[in-house]
């Protein structure tokens, strides 16, 4: 079976989009209050949370979510009614991170086709034993009062279908919460009953408790074993008595064939050829009216729908008609058989089957029908108040915090950017057309408008780019949270503290950051500070800290992690790199930062114990090959004794570069300038056998002519008359020589057409290519591929 | 008429614009069609076959551009005012051809065309009116992909 609902995968991403964000927003809160005061916003807040995952779960059909989601609402349910409600924190917490963590996982899940819904029962079970725990502690029992001059009439609607049966539970009167002592024997008939709905019907409402006090409470439910259910209340906490009461004299329910059917769902001037349809669910059924409505929606190609009872499936009170009786699907259509098929083949449905307007003559019980069907639902029965509490206040719907915020998918935000950089090219080759070179006329007022129309241009490009730009903080926070792990566990006590976190930086370099940054992060804790025993023997008195810091450096972001723990010892690291066999020149060589850099190359890791978080000897080189994929560097300093810091510089933007232009022999190339090292004249003394070494800066390297890199017909001019690039990519130097240099720009780099794939350019050194400002195209070169394809050309 | 061959032309629109390259009759579908432009200043890139003589920038768009006298192993003739450039789209991959001279567009009909009895090659099937033969074009073996 697919993972949810049919025709609902248009709105799969936004439920990935809303269900993370809340789930973020929800360890914001857990995280900021787990050593603070729990304050009722941030109750109402959670409440909130899961509450909206819980009925968008349910939308979606994701029943373990939904449930999961439930039974945390459940939990604040209770803190919410009763603030004084004593309860074990660190418990809850932990209780209430493994949810967060659960839901998480299961949003990575159902977005992976291979991977199975996971089953929550464990954490549930858990958290409702908590739950009860709870409950249980609220305890201040005393002696009952009892009803006076009630009227038993208000308790029994009209229209009450005949199988339902009504008891009266009496507290005592020392009873301190009578409404939530009501929910939890309304729950606790879960099993053996079906409760339809509760006298006063508000639990929530707190002068419900002074009615159940007085009154008594009336639960309405349906069930195989009267008794059983009778016993089960009778044993609730502060419970005086329990007892079946029945509907006073007004008249006999209906009964037969027809009581399952509330009035009001056939109408009499129903044309014939209308169908009645009844739908079941099972009492798992989450939002029966959701369901119901993708039901109606999906019987949109076989069946015409005409209308439903309850006839308004927005509300919520419907669900548990629909619960009690069944949803009604009134339809016009050619084929039965198919419609309940579908109807059949729904989420949670038990059963479907077509039903018949009931014999007028044989239920005499049911008062004369209504006119207008859908609209004659039975009288506005007392509001229920079913097993699950009632819905918040609140409007479901995860966007209510930030209204003045949408989201954006970053397709179309790159469609728009492309778009912006076609005008602002458009815009250049009109303003600057050759035809205008020939008018005659003055063209004063002409430039101005040009002049304006290009500022406007020039500021909708800036406006544009900075949407793509998001605070780093995105990344960092969620290093709080692993940071709180890690304390648990290994009882550090670590600060985590920010600077300069509201840098922006591109979205997708955000994205980037997420895994690198936790493995550096969790390093720095499980590695670079020290137990507190060790700490407090080497004399250190400031509190064990891990600082992450963002800032701009020369078109590049920098973000560096920091902590003032043991720092690194340089000989122990050498040592380490000597046994493992990973040193490439003798130990004196080395600097402290490539001493240092040995803990990012792969098979490497100094901490002798592997722990949960680290020393594997995997992190720290996968890390740094990350980020030198999309281009950024990562750098080690440590001293030992004061701590270490860890250092990413990434460029600003991926989808834009700078590059150096070139001209060969007619081929417009781009070489990118984080590739070039300088660029300078030969003479004719720096050149060695046959011109193929070249001797600068004190090293001989080898010199190629990109014409013969690619195969070009050049001018072939001495290597004296060009410029020279000094190249080094990753350690790897080379110089090339071209005939003249063009430009330095900066360039938006574009891939070449899937139709040129099959001739392997990217293979080749030709990474893509981009529009100039003028209209004019340049081919983008990968001096890395360049340098490896000729090493290999020679067999070095 | 096999069944196969049928099938092989049930994706024709009804329309085909035709254009002569090498005083042979050639037509594209017209469903292919985006536009017909004149040679702008192309972009050589290399390491690319002979054929393919680099890219054009067709509003903001890097498009590939072949020369059709070339790919189907012509010699090259030279470009005149009437010469011009055919763009063509398929699964969202544009391509610019160079052909001699646009002719016209012509409707058929799917069990007029004649197929072509070898795999591999750049036509399709021919099309006769009136004497004057008309060779259809296979644009997935003719930019070389496998058809989808």
């Amino acid at each position: 079976m697919a993972k949810f609902e049919a025709g609902m995968e248009a709105m799969l991403d936004t439920f990935v989009f809303e269900t993370s964000s809340l789930l973020e927003e929800l360890d914001d809160i857990l995280m900021r209050t787990e050593n603070d005061e729990l304050t009722p916003d941030d109750i109402a807040e959670i409440f909130r949370v899961m509450h909206t995952i819980k009925g968008s779960a349910a939308m979606m059909g994701l029943q373990n979510m939904s449930k999961l989601a439930h039974s945390v609402e459940d939990l604040f349910y209770i803190i919410r009614e009763d603030n004084s409600v004593a309860y074990d924190k660190p418990a809850m917490y932990e209780l209430l991170f493994a949810a967060s963590d659960d839901l998480k996982n299961e949003i990575d899940v159902i977005q992976d086709d291979s991977a199975e819904l996971t089953d929550f029962t464990e954490l549930m079970e858990k958290i409702r034993a908590f739950a009860a725990v709870m409950k249980g502690e609220d305890t201040a029992a005393s002696a009952g009062g009892n009803d006076g001059g009630f009227d038993l009439s208000v308790v029994f609607p009209d229209d009450e279908p005949s199988e339902v049966v009504t008891a009266k539970v009496t507290f005592d009167a020392e009873c301190m919460m009578p409404t939530i002592r009501g929910l939890i024997l309304v729950r606790g008939l879960g099993d053996i009953a079906e409760v339809c709905g509760t006298y006063p019907p508000d639990l929530n409402d707190d002068k419900s408790g002074d009615e159940i006090l007085k009154n008594g409470l009336f639960i309405k439910f349906v069930t195989d074993d009267t008794g059983a259910v009778l016993e089960n209340l009778k044993n609730g906490l502060n419970v005086v008595n329990a007892e079946i009461v029945t509907k006073p004299a007004a008249g006999a329910s209906g009964g037969g064939a027809a009581a399952s059917i509330p009035e009001g769902v056939f109408a009499d001037d129903e044309p014939e050829d209308m169908v009645t349809v009844k739908v079941t669910f099972d009492d798992e059924c989450m939002m029966p009216c959701i369901r119901g409505m993708i039901l109606v929606r999906g019987l949109g190609d076989i069946a015409e729908v005409c209308g439903t009872f309850p006839p308004d499936l927005n509300d919520d009170s419907a669900g548990d008609k629909i619960l009690k009786d069944g949803l009604f699907i009134k339809l016009i259509t050619d084929n039965n058989s198919a419609v309940l098929e579908s109807l059949k083949q729904g989420l949670n449905v038990v059963d479907a089957a077509v039903v018949t307007k009931p014999d007028k003559s044989a239920a005499p019980a049911a008062p004369a029908p209504k006119p207008a069907a859908p609209a004659a639902a039975p009288k506005a029965e007392a509001k229920p108040a079913d097993k699950k509490p009632p819905a918040p206040k609140k409007p479901a719907g995860g966007g209510d915090k930030g209204s003045s915020i949408i989201s954006v998918k970053l397709e179309k935000l790159d469609k728009l950017l492309d778009l912006v950089a076609e005008i602002v090219i458009t815009e250049s080759t009109v303003i600057s057309n050759p035809d205008l070179k020939n008018v005659t006329t003055n063209l004063d007022r002409f430039q101005k408008s040009a002049r304006d129309l290009k500022k406007l241009t020039d500021e909708l490009q800036d406006v544009v780019m900075s949407i793509r730009m998001v605070p780093v903080s995105n990344a960092f926070s969620k290093m709080t949270r692993v940071v709180r792990d890690m304390n648990k566990t290994l009882g550090k006590g670590v600060n985590l503290v920010f600077e300069g976190e509201e840098t922006e930086v591109d979205k997708s370099i955000v994205d980037i950051l997420n895994d690198p940054l936790m493995h550096i992060v969790r390093n720095a804790v499980d590695h670079g500070i020290e137990p507190p025993d060790e700490r407090a023997a080497s004399g250190k008195t400031e509190p064990p800290t891990v600082t992450l810091s963002a800032g701009y450096d020369s078109g590049e972001v920098v973000i560096a992690c920091r902590d003032n723990g043991a720092g690194m010892d340089r000989e122990k690291l050498l040592a380490k790199g000597r046994k493992n066999g990973i040193l490439t020149k003798p130990e004196s060589e080395y600097t402290d930062r490539e001493a240092f850099g040995l803990i990012m190359a792969a098979g490497f890791s100094t901490n002798e114990v592997v722990t949960e978080y680290s020393g594997r000897g995997v992190g720290m080189d996968v890390v740094r090959k990350n980020i030198e994929s999309v281009g950024g560097k990562l750098y080690v300093d440590s001293k030992l004794g004061e701590g270490s810091t860890f250092t990413i510089k990434i460029p600003l933007s991926l989808s834009i570069i700078d590059v150096m232009g070139i001209d060969v022999a007619g081929y417009n190339f781009s070489v990118p300038k984080s590739s070039i090292v300088e660029l300078f004249r030969a003479t004719p003394d720096m050149l060695l056998e046959n011109d193929t070494l070249i001797m600068r800066r004190g090293m001989c390297l080898p010199i190629y002519r990109f014409s013969h890199v690619f195969d070009v017909v050049g001018e072939n001019k001495p290597l004296t008359d060009g410029v020279i690039l000094l190249c080094d990519v990753g350690g790897k130097k080379a110089c090339f020589f071209t005939d003249r240099l063009i430009a330095d720009q900066q360039v938006v780099v574009k891939p070449f057409s899937t139709l040129l794939s099959q001739y392997k350019l990217k293979e080749q050194g030709l990474s893509g290519c981009s529009v100039l400002g003028d209209g004019s195209i340049t081919t983008i070169l990968d001096m890395k591929e360049i340098i490896d394809t000729l090493e290999e050309r020679e067999g070095r | 008429m096999s069944e196969d061959s049928k099938q092989l032309f049930d994706d024709l629109s009804g329309q085909i614009m035709t254009f002569t390259c090498s005083d042979e009759t050639y037509a594209f579908d017209i469903k292919d069609i985006t536009d017909i432009i004149e040679i702008p200043e192309i972009t050589r890139i290399p390491r690319l076959p002979e054929f393919l003589l680099g890219v054009i920038n067709l509003r903001g768009q890097v498009v590939p551009v072949m020369d059709f006298n070339l790919r189907i192993g012509k010699p090259k003739q030279e470009y005149d005012s009437k010469t011009c450039i055919i763009v063509t789209e398929r699964d969202k991959a544009n391509i610019g051809i160079i052909v001699n001279r646009v002719l016209d567009v012509e409707s058929i009909s799917k069990k007029d065309v004649i197929p072509y009895p070898k795999k591999g090659s750049v036509i399709r099937g021919y099309t006769e009116r009136d004497g004057a033969r008309t060779a259809l074009i296979d644009w997935y073996a003719l930019v070389g992909q496998e058809r989808k």
